[in-house]
């Protein structure tokens, strides 16, 4: 199944790109997603473990299973204010 | 109205005459500062994930007012280009006493840097960049992965 890992703050800059889409098993879970990303782009692994990942406006957790066509936000250490 | 794209307008957050059992109200503005960790700063830009951090700006406000009986709690943050001096956020409150209006502003500030999907990217003299370090919110990280280095304060 497909999905959609949107990249903010200094992952865009990491990934040269906004968005990547990305083709994962039926059943996979946030954690296998990422573990797919981290190999397809290895200059993002040193920042996934420390992202937080969104959907809409909920975060998620490693466990949460994914639906086909998720969109996926990753969210790294923030620094508001 | 959590983030703006335009400059903030403090006076459209105090309002003014809408709250006579407050005798308290403290006013907060981060402005835009001309060096980090000794290096000259030329300007920033801010951006943030809009979905989650309207919410948890929302709940932070909601969660002030709560826990310091401060009827009235706002803040908001600036996104995009901003130059030395702008201001990036605003924190007004108002409480029956100077106390709780001063613990709920401090708080609800706080909780903004450490919490709300924003980022901080700054541009310095020498023509380089940099995103600023700052707070893991992974909710099942490992604890050591909350550690940061800016301080507190």
């Amino acid at each position: 199944m497909n999905l959609r890992f949107e990249f903010l703050g200094v992952l865009q800059r990491l990934a040269g790109a906004d968005s990547l889409q990305l083709e994962v098993p039926p059943g996979s879970t946030l954690a296998d997603a990422l573990e797919r990303l981290s190999a397809a782009r290895p200059e993002l692994r040193a920042e996934l473990d420390r992202c937080a990942v969104a959907q809409g406006e909920n975060l998620m957790h490693r466990t949460d299973l994914l639906k086909a066509d998720a969109v996926l936000a990753l969210l790294p250490p923030v620094a508001g204010g | 109205m959590y983030l703006s794209e335009t400059p903030l307008s403090l006076g459209e957050l105090l309002a003014e005459n809408q709250y006579p059992q407050c005798g308290g109200l403290a006013v907060f503005g981060g402005a835009v500062r001309n060096h980090h960790e000794g290096k000259p700063v030329l300007r920033l830009r801010y951006t943030a994930y809009a979905p989650l951090a309207q919410k948890l700006m929302r709940e932070i406000e909601q969660a002030a007012r709560d826990k310091f009986g401060a009827p009235y709690c706002r803040v908001q943050h600036r996104v995009g280009l901003l130059e030395i001096g702008d201001v990036a956020i605003y924190c007004v409150t108002r409480a029956p006493h100077r106390a709780e209006a001063f613990d709920a502003c401090r708080w609800i500030v706080g909780e903004v840097k450490h919490t709300v999907p924003i980022w901080k990217e700054e541009f310095y003299v020498d023509g380089s960049s940099a995103f600023v370090q700052g707070c893991c919110i992974r909710q099942d990280a490992p604890p050591e992965h909350h550690h940061h280095h800016h301080p507190h304060a």
